[in-house]
C-alpha cells in the first residue's frame, strides 16, 4: 500500500482523463461521472494518505529512470500540503467547470487535457527529487497550453503561443541547471535542510549560477517580474482554466518549485550563506509591489485578478527568502491561502461573465442586488487578499511580517504594508461598485437561472472556497489547520 | 460572583450571528428589529450585572485569542450596549424592507465589532474587531447616498485603511519579540522593543484616526455630519471609544514613565481641546459642530492619558476618572444629537417645545460641566486624580480644564444659538417635518445623562452638595456665557460674522489649495499653450501618472511576448556552449 498509494494517488485523474479523450461529445453523462469520480477518489486517497503520514505511515514510490537517477514520488510533509490543496481544488473546480463549459464545443478533449494537468500537479507535488519533479513540471506545460487555446480565438491561440514560449525556454534552463547540478552533487533527492552545504567551498560559485538558472526557471510559471509577461495574458482563457492556472497548477507549481529548492535543494541556511535569498527577497518585494500597482489600473477584471496573483504569489518566494522560521510558515501557508481566495475570485469573476455578460469593473455597479451570493464569496476573498482578520490572508500577512522582523529584516514590513494598501485600492473599489452603486437597469448579456442568481454548478464552488478561505484563517490554530501543517513544515526545516 | 467568562464571547457573537441569519432568511421588519435588540441585550446584562468575569482564552481562533473583562472596561460596555440600543430604537426606519437586508446587516456587523473590541484581551482579537466595526461602518455612512456622505464615506475608508496598517505594524513590530498575543504580553514586549518609539507612535496615529487626533481628525465632522441619525449616535457615544480603550489597552499605561511621549500627548490633548472648539465655532451646521466639540472632549482624554505617562503610580486612579469621563461624554452627546433630530423633526406650535428646549440645554451645560451634571464630576474626578499638578507651560493641568469648561461653554453657546430657529415657526421654511413622536429612546438617553451624577459619587468620594463645588464648577460656565453674550450683541452692532469653515476643515484647505492653483493656471499665459491638457494640476499629475503607466502596458506587450523569453531562450544557449566547452576542457 505504502508504494502503490502514490501511484494510484496519480492514476486516480490520469485514467479518467485517458479515457475522456476518446468519449464523445454527446455522452456527458460518462464524462461526468468519470471527471467526479476520479476528483473524489483522488480527495479520499489524499485523505487516506493524510492519515496514514499522521499515523507514522511512509508513502513511496521509486522507479528507475537513468543509472544512478530515479524517478520518484514520496509523500511528505511539504508535498502533503499542495496535494491536499490542489486535490480538494481540482474537486471544486471540475464541479465548476462541467457547470461553466456546458454546450460548449470540443468538452472531451478540454476535460482530457483537465485531468493530465491535475495528474501532473500531483506529481510535481509528490516529487522526491528535482529530475522528477521536471518531468511532471514540463508535463504540466504541455497539459496547460491546450486548455489556454481551448477557444480557439485569435487572442486565446496568441496568448498560448507566449504561454509556451515562456515556459518551454524556462524547462530548458531548469533542465539545464538540474543536470548541472548533478554533475556538482551527484544526487538530486530532496532533503530537509538541503543537500549541498557539505559541497567543496569551490563550486560555490557554480551554485550560485545554477540558483540563478533554477529560480529563473521556476520564476516563469510563479509570474516574478520580469518574467510575468504571459500571465496577464493567459487570462484570455475560460474561468476555470483561469483558477487552474492561478491558484490549483501552474503558478502553484513555479512557486513550490521555489520553495522545494530553498528548502530541500540548498537549504535555507546553507543559500543564505552563498547571499541568494536577500537578492531573491528584494525581485519578490517587487514583484508584489509592480503587480499590485499594474492591477490598479486594469478595468478588465479578470486581468486585475491576473496582475492580483503575480503580486500574491510572490509572497510565497518572499517567505522562503527571508530565511527565518516564522517567515517560511506565512510563506508556505500562503501556499494554500493565496490558492483559496484566488480561485473564489477567478470563480466568481467566471459567473459575472457567464450570467450577466460582466467582463469589465465599469460594468459591476450594483450587481451585488443582482447576484448577492456570488459578489458575498467575492467580498470574503478581496478582503482576505487585503489582508483583513480573520480571513486567510491575515494569517499568512501577519507571520510573514512577524516572521521578517524576527529574521531583522523589518523593511519588509513596509512592502507588507504598502501591499496591503494597494490591495484594499483595487478591491475596494469594486466592492464599492458592486454593493453600494445603483445598479444598471440591463446587464451586457443575461441568462436566467429560474429563480436562482445563476447555476447551481457556477455558485457553489465559491461559496465553498470562499468559506474556506475564511474557516482557514479564523481556525487558524485548530490542530488540522494549514497554519498548523505549515509549522510542522518550517520547523522540519530549521529545527536545530 | 464569579462567572465564566465564555459568556463574554456572546457579545460579538450574538450580533454576528444574527448578521448571518440575515444574509441567508428573509426577515420582516419585526424580525429585524427584534434580533437587532436581542444583539445589544448581553451586553447590557453583562455590564449590569455586579460580577467578575474570569479570563478566557479560546485558543482555536485566529492565533488563539482571549477575552476579559475589567472594571473599566465595564464601564465603556455599559456606555456601549447603552447607545447601541438606543441607535436601535431609532434605526426602525432604516430596517424597512425596501432597503433591502443591507443597512440591518452592516449594522449588526458594526455592533459585533463594537462589542467585540471591549472584551478582546489579546491583540489579534482586537484588531479583527477593530477592523470588522471600521469596514461595516463604511456602509452605514453612506446610507443616505447624498454625494457629501458618499464623499465623507470616500475620505473616512482612507483614513480606516491608514489606521489599519498603522496599527497592524505597530502589533506586528511587537509581536515579533513575544509569544503570545494577550494584551499584558504586548505591553511588556512593547517596552522591552528596539522599536518602542516607532511602536507607540504607530499606536497614537492609527488609533488616533477614531479618537480625532488633532491632524487626523478629519473623518469625525464628516461623518457626523452626513450619516443618519442611528449611525451617528453609535459613532459619537460608542465607536469614538474604542480607539480610546486600544489607547488604555496597548500603552503601556501604569508601567514605566515616558516622559517624552508624556508630553506629546499632553500637547495633542490640549491642541485638540482648544482648535475643536476653535473650529466648532466657525460652523453653521449643528451636526457638524457637535462633531467638533467631540474632538475637543477626546482631546481631554488625551489629556489624561498623556498625564498618566510620565506618572505611573497615578494610572488605577485616572483610568477610573477617564472611564467616568467617557461614560459622561457619550451619554451628554448622543442626547445632544437624539434631540437635535427631534427638534428639527417637530413643528413646534405646542407647549411641548419648552420641554425640548430644556431637553437641548441640559445636556449641553452638561457637557460644559454645570454644577450637579455628571460633566462637573467627570471633570472633577479627573482634576483630583491627575495630581501632582503638572505645569504645561505655564499653566496647570486644572487651569488648562477650566480654561476648557470656558471653551466648550461657548461651543455650547453656539450650539444653542445655531438651534435657536428650530424652535419659532419662522424658522427654516425647507424644514422636513414629519411629526415624528417618537421621543422615549432621546428621553431615555437624557434621564441616563442626567442622572448618572448619582451613580458615580460613591466611588468617587465627593460631596455633589458642596457650595465650593458649585462655585468651582459654575463660574466657567457664567463666565463663558458672559463672552458668548457680549460676542453675539457685538456682533449685531458692528455687522460681524464668525468666519466659516466648512465641516473638514484642513482638508477642505487642500482641496481649495489644489482649486485656487486651478484658477491660476486657468487665468495664465500658459492657459494658451495647455488647452489641451487639462486645467487642474492634480489631475494632470494624476493623467501624467496614468500615462506612465499605461506606456508600462505598451512595453509589456511589446517585450512580453518575445524579448524576455528570448532573452532566456539566448541566455540557454549561452551556458550551453558554454557548459559544453568547460567539459571539453
Amino acid at each position: 500500500m505504502s508504494t502503490l498509494l502514490p501511484l494510484l494517488l496519480l492514476a486516480s485523474s490520469l485514467i479518467p482523463g485517458l479515457i475522456i479523450f476518446f468519449l464523445n461529445e454527446e455522452q456527458v453523462r460518462l464524462r461526468i461521472t468519470l471527471n467526479m469520480a476520479g476528483a473524489i477518489i483522488k480527495l479520499a486517497l489524499v485523505l487516506l494518505m493524510v492519515w496514514g503520514v499522521y499515523h507514522g505511515q511512509s508513502y513511496e514510490a521509486r522507479l528507475p529512470l537513468l543509472p544512478g537517477l530515479e524517478l520518484a514520488l514520496h509523500a511528505d510533509a511539504l508535498a502533503l500540503l499542495f496535494v491536499v490543496l490542489s486535490s480538494v481544488l481540482w474537486l471544486v473546480t471540475t464541479v465548476y467547470a462541467i457547470g461553466y463549459l456546458e454546450d460548449s464545443p470540443n468538452r472531451s478533449r478540454f476535460f482530457g487535457f483537465f485531468s493530465l494537468c491535475v495528474t501532473a500537479t500531483v506529481g510535481v507535488a509528490l516529487s522526491d527529487n528535482l529530475i522528477t519533479f521536471l518531468l511532471f513540471y514540463e508535463l504540466l506545460t504541455l497539459s496547460t497550453y491546450p486548455l489556454i487555446i481551448h477557444r480557439g480565438t485569435e487572442v486565446a491561440r496568441k496568448a498560448a503561443k507566449v504561454y509556451l514560449f515562456y515556459t518551454l525556454v524556462g524547462g530548458a534552463l531548469l533542465l539545464l541547471a538540474t543536470v548541472w547540478l548533478y554533475t556538482v552533487a551527484g544526487t538530486l533527492s530532496f532533503t530537509p535542510k538541503g543537500f549541498l552545504a557539505g559541497i567543496d567551498p569551490q563550486h560555490h560559485n557554480v551554485l550560485v549560477a545554477i540558483f540563478v538558472l533554477l529560480i529563473a526557471g521556476f520564476g516563469v510559471k510563479a509570474a516574478i517580474i520580469p518574467l510575468h509577461g504571459w500571465l496577464p495574458k493567459a487570462m484570455v482563457a475560460a474561468a476555470p482554466v483561469s483558477a487552474l492556472l492561478h491558484a490549483v497548477a501552474v503558478v502553484k507549481a513555479g512557486a513550490f518549485g521555489i520553495v522545494r529548492v530553498i528548502h530541500e535543494v540548498y537549504g535555507v541556511a546553507f543559500a543564505s550563506s552563498l547571499g541568494l535569498l536577500m537578492p531573491l527577497a528584494l525581485l519578490a518585494a517587487a514583484t508584489i509591489i509592480y503587480g499590485s500597482i499594474r492591477a490598479l489600473y486594469q478595468d478588465d477584471l479578470k486581468r486585475r485578478l491576473a496582475y492580483s496573483t503575480i503580486s500574491q504569489v510572490s509572497y510565497i518566494i518572499l517567505g522562503s527568502a527571508i530565511a527565518g522560521p516564522v517567515a517560511a510558515i506565512g510563506g508556505i501557508v500562503h501556499l494554500v491561502h493565496q490558492g483559496l481566495m484566488k480561485i473564489t475570485l477567478f470563480f466568481c469573476a467566471g459567473n459575472l461573465a457567464e450570467t450577466l455578460g460582466i467582463h469589465k469593473i465599469s460594468e459591476m455597479n450594483g450587481v451585488g442586488r443582482r447576484m448577492p451570493w456570488t459578489m458575498a464569496a467575492f467580498t470574503l476573498a478581496a478582503l482576505g487578499m487585503i489582508g483583513v482578520p480573520p480571513l486567510a490572508g491575515f494569517i499568512s500577512k501577519w507571520y510573514l511580517g512577524v516572521g521578517a522582523l524576527e529574521a531583522d529584516q523589518g523593511w519588509v514590513i513596509w512592502i507588507l504594508m504598502g501591499s496591503s494598501v494597494l490591495n484594499a485600492a483595487y478591491f475596494l473599489p469594486i466592492l464599492h461598485a458592486a454593493w453600494f452603486k445603483p445598479p444598471s437597469p440591463v446587464w451586457p448579456a443575461e441568462r436566467h437561472f429560474g429563480n436562482k442568481e445563476t447555476a447551481w454548478a457556477l455558485l457553489l464552488p465559491p461559496l465553498i472556497t470562499a468559506l474556506f478561505s475564511l474557516a482557514t484563517g479564523l481556525f487558524a490554530n485548530t490542530e488540522f489547520s494549514p497554519l498548523q501543517w505549515a509549522i510542522f513544515i518550517s520547523a522540519l526545516e530549521f529545527k536545530p | 460572583m464569579i462567572i465564566s467568562g465564555y459568556w463574554l464571547t456572546l457579545l460579538p457573537l450574538i450580533p454576528l450571528v444574527s448578521a448571518c441569519s440575515l444574509l441567508m432568511f428573509a426577515a420582516s421588519k419585526k424580525v429585524r428589529m427584534f434580533l437587532a435588540v436581542c444583539s445589544t441585550m448581553p451586553a447590557l446584562v453583562i455590564a449590569l450585572l455586579p460580577a467578575e468575569y474570569t479570563s478566557v482564552q479560546v485558543s482555536g481562533l485566529l492565533l488563539g485569542t482571549h477575552f476579559a473583562l475589567n472594571d473599566s472596561d465595564g464601564l465603556f460596555l455599559l456606555l456601549t450596549a447603552f447607545v447601541w440600543l438606543i441607535a436601535t430604537l431609532y434605526s426602525r426606519q432604516y430596517f424597512s424592507s425596501s432597503q433591502r437586508c443591507g443597512f440591518t446587516v452592516l449594522f449588526l456587523f458594526t455592533m459585533a465589532g463594537n462589542m467585540g473590541a471591549i472584551v478582546a484581551d489579546d491583540i489579534l482579537a482586537f484588531y479583527f474587531f477593530f477592523a470588522l466595526m471600521s469596514f461595516s461602518a463604511y456602509g452605514l455612512l453612506i446610507h443616505n447616498r447624498t454625494p457629501q456622505a458618499m464623499r465623507a464615506g470616500r475620505i473616512y475608508m482612507i483614513f480606516v485603511l491608514l489606521g489599519e496598517v498603522m496599527l497592524l505594524s505597530a502589533l506586528m513590530l511587537a509581536a515579533s519579540s513575544t509569544q503570545t498575543s494577550d494584551f499584558d504580553s504586548f505591553r511588556n514586549a512593547l517596552l522591552i522593543s528596539q522599536h518602542r518609539d516607532l511602536i507607540i507612535l504607530l499606536l497614537v496615529m492609527g488609533l488616533g484616526i477614531k479618537t480625532g487626533l488633532p491632524g487626523l481628525h478629519f473623518t469625525l465632522p464628516l461623518t457626523y455630519g452626513t450619516a443618519p441619525l442611528p449611525v451617528t449616535l453609535v459613532l459619537a457615544g460608542a465607536m469614538v471609544n474604542v480607539g480610546l480603550l486600544g489607547w488604555l489597552q496597548l500603552l503601556p499605561l501604569g508601567q514605566i514613565a515616558l516622559a517624552g511621549w508624556s508630553t506629546i500627548m499632553m500637547s495633542l490633548g490640549i491642541c485638540a481641546m482648544f482648535f475643536g472648539v476653535v473650529f466648532g465655532l466657525m460652523q453653521r451646521e449643528n451636526k457638524t459642530l457637535l462633531a467638533y466639540s467631540s474632538i475637543s472632549q477626546m482631546g481631554i482624554a488625551t489629556l489624561a492619558i498623556g498625564f498618566a505617562l510620565a506618572a505611573p503610580q497615578t494610572w488605577p486612579g485616572v483610568l477610573m476618572a477617564i472611564s467616568i469621563f467617557v461614560v459622561h461624554h457619550g451619554l451628554a452627546k448622543t442626547a445632544l444629537f437624539a434631540g437635535l433630530e427631534t427638534v428639527q423633526q417637530q413643528r413646534n406650535k405646542t407647549y411641548w417645545k419648552y420641554l425640548f428646549a430644556l431637553g437641548l440645554l441640559l445636556p449641553a451645560l452638561t457637557l460644559a460641566g454645570a454644577p450637579m451634571s455628571s460633566g462637573m464630576l467627570a471633570k472633577l474626578m479627573l482634576k483630583n486624580e491627575m495630581y501632582p499638578p503638572v505645569v504645561f507651560g505655564g499653566w496647570t493641568l486644572n487651569d488648562i480644564l477650566t480654561a476648557s469648561s470656558i471653551a466648550t461653554t461657548l461651543l455650547m453657546a453656539r450650539f444653542v444659538y445655531l438651534a435657536w430657529p428650530l424652535f419659532s415657526d419662522s424658522g427654516n421654511p425647507e424644514r422636513q417635518v414629519t411629526e415624528n413622536r417618537f421621543y422615549w429612546p432621546w428621553a431615555a438617553l437624557l434621564i441616563a445623562s442626567l442622572t448618572t451624577v448619582w451613580f458615580i459619587p460613591q466611588t468617587a468620594n465627593i460631596d455633589v452638595f458642596s457650595l465650593s463645588l458649585w462655585w468651582q464648577s459654575a463660574w466657567p460656565i457664567l463666565c463663558g456665557v458672559g463672552v458668548a453674550y457680549i460676542a453675539v450683541n457685538s456682533a449685531r452692532t458692528w455687522k460681524f460674522r464668525i468666519p466659516q469653515i466648512p465641516s473638514g476643515d484642513a482638508l477642505i484647505l487642500i482641496e481649495l489649495t489644489v482649486q485656487y492653483l486651478g484658477k491660476i493656471q486657468r487665468s495664465s499665459v500658459m492657459n494658451k499653450l495647455c488647452t489641451s491638457l487639462d486645467s487642474n494640476p492634480v489631475q494632470k499629475i494624476h493623467r501624467r501618472i496614468v500615462n506612465a503607466l499605461q506606456a508600462l502596458d505598451l512595453i509589456e506587450n511589446k517585450i512580453a511576448n518575445w524579448a524576455i523569453p528570448a532573452t532566456l531562450l539566448v541566455l540557454f544557449i549561452v551556458l550551453l556552449i558554454g557548459v559544453a566547452y568547460a567539459g571539453e576542457l
